[in-house]
């Protein structure tokens, strides 16, 4: 997983909540091999897993597709990008219950990049700083 | 490389189900999570869904719970969650879920 520097990752799973948690388990493995805490682990990992949840939920018809992880160590931090190539769907609604996970994702990471939905699918770049 | 999801175990004590959810929760068990949420509702109990040895849960759970208080409230009833003081899920309600889920968190 490392590059002799910097840790990195890259994985590409089916998007099917059955896999969910081993996306949770990867991306916890990799927070701490960069030097994360507990609480900034379980940050990176609910934010990853709603982040993938929403890839399982949204990206794609009965078919299904593929539900791409990288994650990599920037010098104070670390980022994680989850994406896919599905055709675009509905935005969520606000309120009570839509949204939920992009709120959720949103709080806990120090800055999120989202492109798409659109026509090669969508990428969501979240980055959570760690201590020196 | 699959883990198995998690578990639910679900008592009764009078007019109350306790519904306990064991290990990991996600979007792969909340299928089971809202038939036995919403078989129970129309028994007719209450409903405490305990959280204290849960290892893991997230929005789409959360949304389940969120049905089901909807649905206890249209019935004059209330959802209640248990939390320990400290546990793997308490950092989850204290984000986002503990005041999506009116009363009962600890």
């Amino acid at each position: 997983m490392t590059d002799g520097r910097y840790n990195q990752f890259e994985v590409t799973v089916p998007a099917d909540a059955d896999y969910l948690k081993d996306v949770r388990r990867l991306v916890s493995t990799f927070a701490a091999q960069c030097g994360a805490d507990d609480q900034k682990i379980a940050d990176v990992v609910l934010a990853a897993n709603e982040a993938a949840s929403n890839v399982v939920l949204h990206a794609y018809g009965n078919g299904g597709g593929p539900l791409r992880i990288r994650g990599w160590q920037a010098e104070h931090g670390l980022m994680i990008e989850v994406s896919d190539n599905g055709t675009p769907v509905a935005k969520p609604a606000s309120g009570r219950v839509g949204g939920l996970g992009l709120d959720l994702i949103r709080k806990v990471c120090d800055d999120v990049d989202v492109e798409g939905p659109g026509e090669y699918g969508t990428r969501l770049e979240m980055t959570f700083a760690l201590r020196p | 490389m699959s883990v198995p999801a998690g578990q639910l175990e679900i008592g009764r004590v009078e007019d109350v189900a306790v519904v306990r959810l064991l290990g990991e929760h996600d979007l792969a068990s909340t299928a089971a999570l809202r038939a036995s949420l919403l078989r129970l509702i129309e028994e007719d109990f209450g409903v405490v869904v305990d959280c204290t040895e849960t290892e893991f849960m997230d929005v789409a759970v959360l949304r389940i719970l969120l049905e089901a208080e909807d649905v206890l409230r249209g019935r004059g009833r209330r959802l209640a969650v248990l939390l320990r003081t400290r546990c793997p899920v308490g950092r989850f309600f204290e984000i986002g879920g503990r005041r999506a889920v009116a009363g009962g968190c600890e």
